[in-house]
């Protein structure tokens, strides 16, 4: 084992054009370590250091002086082409070149790549700056210009540490074969090439191809005194250039004739800029897709289609849903005569099952309309265009349509999730997400807030409030929790990194959607359908003595818990009876109407729901405390209210995190935090608005 | 007659109820065991 001696390292080294980003991509890679020391014989610093691959390989990485070609104007630039060519004694050959090119100007950058190719070591391009080439308006496609140039291509930004991941990875053993030259000359060039590394192998040199073909493309490399090659090789080298010129062909001349042709082949397959000719169709709607205003425009347009489709379309299905678990309800019902049994299927299962089923059509329509976009192409200049939006509370462009379809349902939502890279990401949108206010919580606002205002004008700005205080709750934690769970900051993507628009692939969108429905199915057949049948055990048992009915629900466990907690409720404004439908209603929030219907003994009305609502209020209108002060007042009313904005009451969600996440400790701990923080802001609300004497 | 088919059907919704209590008990109980895929292994994708 060699001790910390670098010459024993693989040696990895940077070239490019000064100011091109170099040393701001040494410092990435390196994490800013450096050993400054001196070239010998020279005044040129020597900047390097030892990194590991993402294999655990030791590295030295070299970061050359930086040069505009390997004809060198200046001792800095000779140093980078001696140690280039091999030429220099006490710094060993790099084993790899990472070539770093300015991606907004690729003209004059790829004219050192084809000459670093033409060392025949191997080279890595590191195409930098492609924020700037982008914001100049300059389409790259980095597999089309590896392809030019036969040598592996990555796409960086240095400054934000974009594409050092992916550089690094390419840096991983076996390094990639040795670049080979990418142009053909004429005949009598070949000849001449092929003729000086003869001479020069002869002379003993070594590398004899590179540099015959350096001594033959740079005049003054053949002409001018250079310390590091021997006078023979010279000799033989203007020789063989005055053999040419005598046929009439410069070789230097020749040589960067076919070079430029040779970039300007490769820019012209991998580059274009837009508006221009070259644009695909996929531009010429990115124009309009991404365009700084127009794009937004699309946007919402897109989003607010596909939220009108999830709660207005999925409507007729949900529709069917329910009257077939209306039906099935009806025919099992009259298949046993009443009891348990009966009431165990009807009341507990085929109700409990069938009211998250019921999500069912939303889930199908939503994962439809997501494959659709991300089979088009569109959801990544969607994510494109919210990542920076998002950022601004540690969340992925990606959370903003599961956090959008959270308003129809956190379960679709949720399952909407997995496209999220980032698993910290995913994770915070999932925690956050059931603060988006679901459909669920209507019937429960539709009994409360006409509880609070009267007028219907009060009654909608009291809406928009409840939507704008869960979403604002959720972005805001969402923000504090990434600080604490540490999501670093992504980089914003390229929009190289964006694929063309096409046409989805129809079979594979339909086979997701199905495997997403499914999915979900077979978590209401299985955790979904246990939890509904213990929770109807825990209304019915122990039973009331027989011929009490009226009273069952108070005999039972759940009603037994429900007074049990009447004074952890208390400070809230609550009585028992409210205490009990909140705690019943964890199981769905629905459930929270018809718990208050039962406990006022109110007969629910299929029928007519308004009508049924408007009972339900007059009777909590009317109820009394001892005392003879209203048992429902305003503040009461809004501190449950407020419960039900926050609480995460909907055990269906809580067990599709568990799904999701593949953990009980997150679903357990999002279902905790969420009744805690609704709890508490209760609490405040209630406390608060009493001491202000409401 | 009435009374023998209730009391069938008490039975019946009971056994449901333990049946679904006890399997959640089992696999809370294995869960704990087998914690192989642990938090953030990166496998829950
Ligand atoms: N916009 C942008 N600027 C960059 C990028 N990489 C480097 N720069 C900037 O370019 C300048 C030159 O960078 P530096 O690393 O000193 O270049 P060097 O001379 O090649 O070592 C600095 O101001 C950097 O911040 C990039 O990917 N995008």
């Amino acid at each position: 084992m060699s001790t910390g001696e670098n010459n024993a390292l693989p040696k990895v080294a940077l070239v490019g054009h000064p100011n091109v980003g170099k040393t701001t991509l040494f410092n990435q890679l390196t994490g800013e370590r450096r050993k400054v020391g001196n070239y010998a014989g020279v005044t040129v610093e020597k900047v390097s250091a030892t990194i590991f691959t993402p294999h655990g390989h030791q590295l030295e990485l070299v970061d050359l002086p930086g040069c505009y070609s390997l004809t060198p104007e200046s001792p800095d630039e000779r140093v980078t082409r001696d140690v280039l060519l091999g030429d220099f004694a006490e710094e060993a050959r790099p084993d790899l070149i990472i070539n770093v090119v300015d991606a907004a100007s690729l003209e004059r950058h790829l004219p050192l790549t084809l000459q670093l190719i033409e060392l025949g070591l191997p080279v890595l391009v590191a195409l930098n700056q492609v924020d700037r080439a982008e914001a100049k308006g300059l389409r790259l496609n980095p597999q089309v210009l590896s392809d030019e140039l036969g040598v592996p291509v990555v796409a960086c930004q240095a400054t934000s540490g974009k594409g050092v991941v992916q550089l690094k990875q390419a840096l991983r053993f076996p390094l990639p074969p040795a670049a080979e030259r990418r142009w053909k000359g004429s005949a009598a060039l070949e000849h001449a090439i092929a003729d000086l590394s003869k001479k020069l192998e002869a002379l003993g040199m070594e590398r004899p191809e590179v540099h015959a073909l350096q001594l033959l493309g740079d005049t003054d490399y053949r002409v001018k005194v250079q310390p590091k090659l021997p006078r023979e090789a010279q000799i033989a080298a203007r020789e063989a250039a005055a053999a040419c010129i005598k046929e009439n062909l410069v070789p230097e001349d020749e040589i960067i004739k076919l070079r430029t042709q040779t970039i300007r082949r490769a820019i012209t397959a991998a580059a274009h800029t837009m508006g221009n000719e070259g644009e695909t169709l996929s531009d010429k709607i990115d124009r309009a897709a991404l365009h700084p205003i127009g794009g937004w425009f699309f946007f919402a347009a897109i989003m607010f289609a596909i939220f009108w489709s999830i709660f207005r379309f999925a409507e007729i299905p949900m529709h069917w849903v329910e009257l077939g678990v209306g039906y099935t309800k009806d025919w099992v019902g009259g298949l046993l005569p009443e009891g348990d049994l009966n009431s165990l299927l009807t009341d507990g299962i085929i109700e409990g099952v069938g009211a998250v089923v019921i999500f069912l059509p939303q889930i199908l329509l939503l994962f439809l309309l997501i494959g659709l976009l991300e089979g088009s192409g569109y959801m990544s200049r969607a994510t494109f265009l919210m990542d920076k939006v998002m950022a601004q509370v540690g969340l992925s462009g990606k959370s903003f349509l599961p956090l959008l379809s959270g308003y129809a349902c956190a379960i679709p939502g949720v399952m909407a999730t997995r496209s999220i890279n980032s698993n910290k990401q995913r994770l915070l949108t999932i925690l956050v997400l059931p603060w988006q206010s679901c459909t669920a919580r209507l019937p429960v606002y539709a009994i409360l807030i006409p509880l609070l205002i009267p007028s219907v004008l009060g009654q909608t700005t009291m809406m928009f409030f409840i939507y704008f205080l869960g979403t604002g709750t959720a972005l805001g934690v969402a923000w504090l929790l990434s600080k604490r769970i540490g999501v670093g900051e992504a980089a914003p993507h390229f929009l190289l990194e964006l694929p063309p628009y096409r046409l989805p692939d129809f079979s594979y969108v339909f086979r997701h959607v199905l495997d997403r429905g499914l999915a979900f199915l077979r978590k209401a057949g299985s955790l979904i359908l246990g939890i509904v049948i213990l929770l109807w055990a825990l209304g019915t048992y122990p039973k009331a003595p027989s011929g009490e009915e009226q009273d069952q629900f108070n005999y039972s466990a759940m009603g037994r818990i429900g007074h049990f907690i009447e004074p952890v409720v208390k400070p809230l404004g609550w009585d028992a009876r409210l205490g009990t439908a909140t705690l019943a209603s964890f199981a769905a929030r629905e459930v929270f109407v018809s718990q208050v219907a039962v406990s006022f003994a109110v007969e629910e009305d299929e029928d007519d729901e308004d009508a049924f609502r408007a009972q339900i209020r007059t009777a909590m209108t009317d109820s009394r405390k001892p005392d003879g002060s209203p048992a429902y007042p305003p503040l009461t009313v809004f501190s449950v209210l407020i419960f039900y904005i926050y609480a995460l009451q909907c055990l269906p969600t809580t067990a599709v995190v568990q799904r999701e996440t593949k953990s009980w400790k997150w679903a357990l701990a999002q279902l905790a935090g969420m009744s805690l923080f609704a709890y508490l802001a209760a609490l405040i609300v209630y406390q608060g608005g009493s001491l202000l004497g409401f | 007659m009435t009374w023998i088919s209730q009391h069938w059907q008490t039975l019946a919704a009971a056994t449901i109820v333990a049946v679904t209590a006890v399997i959640f008990l089992i696999r809370a109980l294995r869960r704990k065991k087998s914690s192989a895929c642990g938090h953030n292994c990166g496998c829950n994708k």
